[in-house]
């Protein structure tokens, strides 16, 4: 809490989403063009394949401008949003892995020089410097891919070094390997793509379809391997982190749903520009092109919502709170640790607690979800944030301070009752109060379902259930008469076999 | 889920301060130097008076090297930022957040500018466009050269962002203070200017117009960083206080050493010109370190932080670095020697 946070109805996630994925994508590209520059250009040399050499020529003048400035620029990008946007974690990843960082930039230096010139030095170097330059650049770009990685699979899988602290733990995790298989085809699978994007525009015909065909196939093969290496990614993902996907988070199971079925789509339409090449104009490679862009950052999603309810797993919560602070910050008070805060309590602790994945009324809203509701209940939800369906950082402050942001809450959700705001009654508004207070954390027919308690009971003990379960992590039922009474009609009617 | 309780210690700084200061303070330099290059290379270009001045090969030849000047700039900025956010990372995220839209900026900004220097680099021959072009890349330059001084500048003053924040978190300001740290911007942009101005001179060798234009860029921009240099000492009344003794002298200094440079250039001594202002920048450059331990002293220092060496992955840096110099170095030597071929033997010329 050393930091202030940034409080803009922008959500976190899809501006860091935006600025990676479009990173990622191009980055990824440097390293698979790359390699197939240089390896086409000695193709080409070998066999006198002036129209192949021509490509590669066409292919690297917009390599170098791409990568340096859309790759290059984008990457500083990250940066600069990670740390306004979770500076505690990007702190720790620094001081963990700064050196790290710094070979990564050594590497970095190297392929830009090596970029500059290769798309420069066709004219003015000896084809075996030229190739020799595209190597260096090759070599240097995967390189840089290669430390990379080992600091981003940490962020989910930090494996034995949460236990010893040793570097080489954290860098060589679990994850590791798979993760550098993948995107190692992913690199090939872009190479592909943009490849075809520029042998599309190839004048002659028949040279067209050779190097539109023979960039599909680079690009299958990339996917195929990266489709491969995914399903050993997932299963170096740790039991712990994998059992939440689908049953309590469902970001990472519909983007791992989006990502196979865009690997079948994009597989389908390679192998049909393979077979027909003619088919391989430049509006079907952007297309192509499209459909990677959405694959990749389906990957990306995927791999990003797996680490819920952590920004590195085990290690800091996704609200830039560290798993080893929570008790601490229960015992002493939140409030005393916030080193830059705004003057008005409840709002410190929103902005510490829930802004890095909610704000109020824009994206994910809190408001909305306790619109109808109380500061009882609100406080109450506080309290068992942690028990939720959707993974969530617990609370973490004094009780004093849950019931100051409960109230400060409360204070700024509509207060309709759910009934007017609904217009709803009876059984209706039953399954609306469950939805709003119970839903949460008991999914009918899901995660938590305790619509079996209600079994057997009559309306008066269903009530008298409500109004006796309470603990620290389930608020006490805080709804007036008639939304109690609507709910207890649609529990009762639910555990009598009373599907809606 | 089990978060593991006894987790290790993040909070230690992985080599001592010195350490990570001297690795800040050269880094910083280098990429200085790339971004003086960038900025004199653009203004020296603008400033040639010669109605076909994108048109001569000399020019050309310093509009073909801004793309180049930018991607090192880029580069080269990487490990001083990285290294800065490792010493300095609370005050400066913090200032950061506080003027997080503009701060958020500056890679898009940057994109743009690179973007407009590939497209003056590949403007038609005779150079229809390219002013254009140059002054998008400028403004967009300056712009990023604002948001730097104003953010670093409040990243010194935790109670000004302290109290800019609780007026607003929604990351929509700058430094409210715009008379401390506009002159530190104005110095630190002329100077650049100077020097690049010197380094294009020296690129456009045989085109008399436009090393007329480096000194004149040359000779203003030292005037405009000497006096915004000396106005920020009567001007900003922590400076003096911070910079210490010592501090003032090198800042003195790194103002009155580069503007030798002035006489040295038109008497065509370029050598102990360069040195000159080569003299200058690492001189600010120091000066600016003991201003902002100096300002931040008895709130903030690098050196509060524990140490934990990681010795093994530091010595493993310093083999990469070697490798990446020898590398760069073989790289250079090769396009250096090699020349055109003078009937295009090469299919793919």
């Amino acid at each position: 809490m050393d930091f202030p946070v940034w409080d803009i109805d922008v959500g976190y996630g899809p501006l860091m989403a935006w600025v990676a994925v479009v990173h990622v994508f191009v980055a990824h590209f440097a390293v698979g063009g790359g390699l197939s520059l240089v390896v086409l250009e000695r193709r080409a040399r070998r066999s006198g394949d002036l129209a192949l050499l021509a490509h590669v020529r066409r292919l690297s003048a917009f390599f170098a401008p791409t990568t340096l400035v859309v790759g290059a620029l984008t990457g500083v990008g990250i940066w600069f949003v990670i740390g306004l946007l979770s500076p505690t974690a990007t702190g720790v990843l620094i001081r963990t892995f700064v050196w790290g960082w710094a070979i990564e930039w050594t590497f970095f230096l190297v392929e830009i020089l090596a970029a500059i010139l290769y798309a420069k030095g066709w004219d003015r170097l000896a084809p075996r410097t030229h190739e020799a330059l595209g190597w260096v650049y090759f070599v240097a770009a995967w390189a840089s891919l290669a430390v990379i990685n080992g600091i981003v699979t940490f962020m989910l899988t930090p494996g034995a070094w949460l236990e010893t602290g040793a570097l080489v733990d954290g860098f060589f995790n679990p994850t590791y390997l798979p993760s550098l298989v993948m995107r190692t085809a992913i690199c090939l699978l872009l190479a592909g793509l943009f490849g075809a994007l520029i042998a599309a525009r190839t004048p002659d015909a028949k040279d067209r379809a050779r190097l539109v065909r023979t960039d599909a196939v680079v690009a299958l093969v990339g996917l195929a391997a990266a489709w491969a290496a995914q399903r050993w990614y997932g299963a170096a993902v740790p039991a712990e982190l994998a059992a939440t996907i689908g049953a309590r988070l469902t970001i990472p199971a519909r983007a791992l749903e989006a990502f196979h079925a865009l690997s079948l789509a994009l597989g389908a339409a390679l192998v049909v520009v393979a077979l027909v090449p003619r088919t391989g104009r430049t509006a079907v490679a952007a297309v192509l092109l499209a459909l990677g862009l959405g694959w990749f950052g389906a990957f990306e999603w995927w791999r990003e919502g797996a680490r819920k309810p952590y920004v590195l797993a085990n290690v800091v919560y996704g609200n830039g709170i560290g798993v080893a602070e929570v008790a601490t910050l229960a015992r002493d008070g939140a409030l005393p640790a916030i080193r830059v805060p705004t003057g008005d309590p409840g709002r410190d602790l929103f902005l510490h607690q829930c802004r890095a994945c909610h704000t109020l009324s824009g994206y994910n809203p809190v408001l909305a979800a306790f619109a109808g509701t109380d500061a009882t209940f609100v406080e109450g939800v506080l309290g068992g944030l942690h028990k939720m369906r959707a993974p969530m950082p617990p609370f973490a402050g004094t009780a004093a301070e849950r019931a100051t942001l409960a109230a400060w809450l409360a204070a700024r959700a509509d207060r309709t009752p759910l009934a007017a705001r609904a217009r709803r009654d009876g059984r209706d508004l039953g399954a609306l109060v469950y939805e709003v207070r119970c839903g949460v954390c008991h999914v009918e027919g899901g995660f938590g379902d305790k619509g079996r308690s209600f079994e057997g009971l009559s309306a008066d003990d269903a009530k008298d259930l409500l109004a006796s379960v309470s603990f620290d992590e389930m608020p006490l039922f805080s709804g007036t008469d008639e939304e109690r009474d609507a709910l207890v009609a649609h529990l009762l009617a639910r555990a009598e076999g009373g599907a809606r | 889920m089990s978060p593991v309780l006894a987790l290790p210690d993040t909070s230690a700084l992985p080599a001592p301060p010195w350490l990570l200061a001297t690795l800040h303070l050269l880094t910083f330099v280098l990429h200085l130097v790339a971004m003086a290059g960038l900025l004199g290379g653009i203004v020296t270009l603008l400033a040639v008076r010669a109605p076909d001045r994108f048109a001569r090969p000399a020019t050309r030849r310093v509009l073909g090297l801004l793309p180049v000047a930018m991607a090192a700039t880029v580069s080269l900025g990487v490990a001083p930022l990285l290294f800065l956010q490792l010493s300095y990372g609370r005050v400066a995220y913090a200032a950061a957040i506080t003027s997080a839209v503009p701060w958020i900026l500056v890679p898009l900004l940057a994109m743009l500018a690179y973007a407009s220097l590939y497209a003056a680099s590949h403007a038609p021959a005779d150079g229809r466009g390219v002013g254009v072009r140059l002054g998008v890349a400028t403004g967009a330059l300056v712009a990023v050269g604002l948001v730097y001084a104003s953010t670093f500048a409040l990243a010194e003053r935790p109670d000004l962002y302290a109290a800019q924040y609780a007026r607003t978190a929604s990351g929509w300001t700058l430094h409210p203070e715009p008379l401390t740290w506009l002159p530190r911007a104005v110095q630190a942009l002329a100077a650049a200017v100077a020097l690049g101005a010197f380094l294009a001179r020296r690129v456009a060798y045989d085109d008399a117009d436009a090393r007329d234009a480096g000194r004149r860029v040359l000779e203003a921009a030292l005037v405009v960083a000497a006096l915004a240099g000396l106005a920020r000492l009567a001007i900003d009344g922590r400076l003096i206080p911070a910079l210490g003794a010592v501090g003032v002298v090198l800042h003195v200094l790194g103002v009155v050493v580069p503007l030798a440079a002035v006489p040295l250039v038109r008497r065509g001594a370029d050598l102990p010109a360069g040195a000159a202002l080569g003299a200058g920048l690492v001189l600010a450059v120091l000066a600016r370190h003991l201003a902002r331990l100096g300002t931040l002293e008895g709130v903030f220092a690098p050196s509060d932080a524990p140490v934990r060496p990681q010795w093994g992955a530091f010595a493993l840096f310093v083999v990469c670095l070697l490798a990446a110099v020898v590398t760069i170095a073989a790289m250079l030597r090769a396009w250096f020697r090699a020349t055109p071929p003078p009937n295009a033997t090469d299919p793919a010329a």
